[in-house]
């Protein structure tokens, strides 16, 4: 079959890049990006064409999905994991998203990585965290994905820490690595349950397919609870995804390149907590408790983080915590069941996340490496490519009609309140505000207003190289289009066109969650736009809308004949009115502090006074023992005189003992 | 002169005191009294290795030792039926093992004499190394 092979080839040909580039890529010097870029241009298009042949139900994929086994890794008694890759239309979508976004952020790295002394060491990362995202979608296996799962961390952990001489970034890397650790534990421990249950059922396996068939279907009595393995599952996808209380790391990451952060912290690696979750589908639907979990644990990050990203100044902190925030909506969705609304907006936020911040990338490379937007604004004509894009960008993440945001988030709100979850629908209406806000805040600071650029960097602002709009705009076309084209003919504008059935994006992943909605026991209703799903809709946009305008309001605007200044005083008096909720926001909520509290100070404490026991108790027990056998053996060899009659003597006073002994036993 | 003499005397005392003792205790036709004189052999024996200095005469000590066993084993085969002529069969084969045994004890000897140049064995502590 062609695909047995193409599917390899996808996560070969970067694998290929990265070992190129990683062995000789330091004698390339400038040209070292050739070699990487072009082999993941060759998979994209490959990737493009195994997914299209999967989304439109081609020969070898129909609905089921396709499985290939490359070889036979762990071939141990009844026990073996194959390394194979499993194609359906879940791994279609984000292979399209991982993609596509993977080749633009190449390509615009060219151009923000050229003034770097080493970029070569960057490409090969890009590279290998490339054949690692790609694994992770592919791989058929459990113990595969947790293979790719650790090597995304482990580029992840690289890329963060690319400028290694800063102490920031490489503290930050750190950070990363060991609090997606935390959540791998668990994600381990799942596996591990994940096992120890199929092999109570017959084989045990850990072959995705298999295992989810054999834990849901059979009904059995599981030595480890259904909700046991759904929750340690969660715990690794919580990690990756950075969801409250482990989304401490996500901000940080901000350290590393901004291609870094647009393509692993805001398009891909991030969303592998979602792709997770989304996949393993019918065990949290079997577990209706722990889908409860997921979609408190999605909403609450999304309201703190949104709450975090309206007072942060750093451009790329308030796009990352508008991450947090979207990862938050994906889990909320997948906790109320709307799986094919997370994997949405997932890929819509995916490719305007990726947009926003390649944007704000080249913002930051226009003012000369400043993040504070309090020393931007006004730079709308100065960068005008930058400035389109990224307005594109934060209209279709506030959700405005009829740009992406807006179809995804309107889903996702409204499968949540039609699913019996009102309360996350009112906190998603709340965040829904809190994001038109912040954003606009962002490009009013950013673009509008006067210029608070240092009057050394003012004459030097540049828009940045073809090589890198090019990308932006290639991103803008899918952030307006594409929660159009993948809602049609569905609602909520198909029944407006007087078009029938379900969306296209709907369409394509009914047969991956057909058996997890199957296990909810939810039915479809009849889409009513002068009903409930209207009215849903109705409010959606108007809270966009009271985000964006109160924004203007405050910030400023300057978009055609809109035009306010900005109002810093009543900013002041809005804030000093709420001075502990702006203080929470400024300063995070306090949790890195309190982590630093807990792991730093009384973690510290507690590890001194284990390392003292280690050192006065242990060891000196230990080294006791050792000093009197020593000193024993000092005393005892001197009965060892080496003259042969004192050996003697001994020997005849042992037989007299004995005979002795004898004769008073023998006599009674 | 007077110490061998004295010794002699000594010596003939002794071997007289040895028959006496095994005449009080039942003459040639008792096994007690073939018994009595191997464990007095055997403490003499005794005696000689531990308190002598020469290794010479550990060597003959030695001999000593395994004679009065040699000695209770013929005994016992002269009293006892059932072990018949393989006493002395036992017997015969503990003198060939102490030939072997006085063979390789002296030419020990004799190589660590010819190290210390002395035949003291109270200066000999090369086992303590």
């Amino acid at each position: 079959m062609i695909f047995d092979v193409l599917i390899p080839l996808i996560i070969a040909l970067p694998l290929a890049g990265f070992v190129f580039t990683a062995a000789v890529g330091r004698r390339l010097g400038p040209r070292a990006h050739l070699v990487p870029v072009w082999a993941v241009g060759i998979a994209w298009a490959i990737g493009m064409v195994v997914a299209f042949s999967s989304l439109t139900g081609a020969a070898p994929f129909g609905n089921e999905g396709h499985a290939t086994t490359l070889y036979e890794w762990i071939p141990s008694g009844t026990f073996h994991v194959d390394v194979g890759f499993f194609v359906d239309n879940l791994t279609a979508c984000l292979l399209i998203v991982v993609l596509t976004i993977g080749l633009l952020v190449h390509i615009y790295s060219i151009g923000y990585m050229a003034h770097d002394p080493s970029p070569w060491r960057f490409f090969a990362y890009l590279n290998l965290f490339m054949v690692s995202m790609l694994l992770l979608v592919l791989a058929d296996n459990f113990l595969v994905v947790f293979v790719a799962w650790e090597l995304v961390g482990l580029s992840s952990y690289l890329l963060i820490g690319f400028w290694k001489h800063k102490q920031s970034a490489a503290l930050a890397a750190k950070k990363a690595f060991i609090v997606n650790r935390v959540g791998d534990v668990g994600f381990a421990l799942g596996i591990m349950a994940i096992f120890v249950d199929t092999l109570s059922l017959g084989d045990g396996t850990l072959n995705i397919q298999q295992a989810l068939h054999a834990l849901t279907t059979e009904g059995a009595n599981l030595p480890i609870p259904i909700w046991v393995v759904a929750l340690l599952v969660f715990a690794g996808a919580m990690g990756k995804s950075a969801q409250f209380p482990l989304h401490v790391w996500l901000p940080d990451a901000m350290e590393g390149p901004t291609p870094v952060s647009a393509l692993i912290h805001a398009a891909t690696m991030v969303n592998a907590g979602v792709y997770l979750v989304a996949r393993t589908n019918p065990i949290f639907a079997s577990a209706p408790g722990s889908m409860a979990v997921v979609a408190s644990i999605g909403i609450f990050t999304a309201i703190l983080a949104a709450s975090i990203a309206m007072t942060q100044t750093d451009i790329k902190r308030v796009l990352a915590y508008s991450t947090l925030s979207q990862l938050g909506y994906m889990f909320a969705s997948l906790g109320v069941g709307a799986f094919a609304a997370a994997i949405f907006h997932l890929m819509t936020h995916g490719f305007f996340k990726g947009l926003l911040f390649l944007g704000s990338g080249s913002v930051i490379h226009a003012v000369h490496e400043e993040q504070d937007m309090r020393r931007m604004g006004g730079l709308a004509r100065r960068i005008p490519h930058t400035y389109r894009t990224m307005l594109i960008g934060s209209i279709a993440i506030a959700g405005i009609p009829p740009l992406a945001g807006f179809f995804s988030k309107d889903e996702i709100l409204g499968e949540a309140w039609k699913n019996g979850f009102q309360w996350v629908w009112a906190i998603g209406i709340v965040v829904a505000v809190m994001t038109a806000f912040y954003m606009f805040r962002l490009i009013g600071l950013t673009f509008w207003g006067e210029s608070r650029v240092d009057p050394a960097v003012e004459p030097h602002i540049h828009e940045s190289p073809a090589v890198m709009t090019t990308p932006l705009w290639i991103l803008a076309v899918p952030s307006v289009l594409l929660g159009l084209v993948l809602s049609l003919p569905g609602p909520p504008l198909g029944p407006l066109l007087g078009l029938q059935g379900p969306g296209l994006l709907a369409g394509w992943l009914e047969p991956v969650f057909e058996h997890g909605t199957e296990l909810l026991g939810r039915t479809e209703a009849e889409f009513q736009l002068f009903g409930l799903d209207g009215a849903l809709l109705g409010a959606s946009v108007a809270v966009a809308v009271i985000g964006v305008l109160a924004a203007w309001r405050l910030f400023g605007v300057n978009l055609w004949r809109f035009r306010r200044n900005p109002d810093p005083e009543r900013v002041r008096t809005l804030t000093a009115r709420v001075p502990f909720l702006y203080r929470a926001s400024l300063n995070k909520w306090w949790f890195d502090d309190l982590n630093h509290l807990l792991f730093m100070v009384i973690g510290g404490r507690i590890a001194a006074f284990l390392w003292w026991f280690d050192r006065r108790v242990v060891d000196d027990t230990v080294n006791d023992i050792a000093t009197t056998t020593v000193g024993a053996g000092k005393e005892l060899r001197r009965v060892q005189t080496g003259r042969v009659q004192n050996y003697a003597l001994g020997i005849a006073v042992g037989l007299i003992v004995m005979a002795g002994s004898f004769l008073v036993l023998a006599a009674r | 002169m007077i110490r061998v003499i004295l010794g002699s005397v000594l010596a003939g005392a002794f071997i007289v005191g040895l028959g006496l003792i095994g005449l009080a205790a039942g003459g040639s036709r008792s096994l007690n009294a073939y018994l009595t004189l191997s464990g007095i052999l055997f403490a003499i024996g005794m005696f000689g290795f531990l308190a002598r200095r020469n290794a010479i005469s550990m060597l003959m000590a030695i001999e000593l030792m395994l004679n009065a066993v040699n000695l209770s084993i013929i005994g016992f085969a002269s009293f006892d039926e059932k072990l018949g002529p393989s006493g002395s069969v036992i017997a015969l084969l503990v003198m060939a093992v102490a030939a072997g045994e006085a063979t390789v004890g002296l030419s020990i000897i004799l190589a660590i004499y010819r190290n210390k140049k002395t035949p003291l064995v109270d200066e000999y502590d090369a086992m303590s190394q």
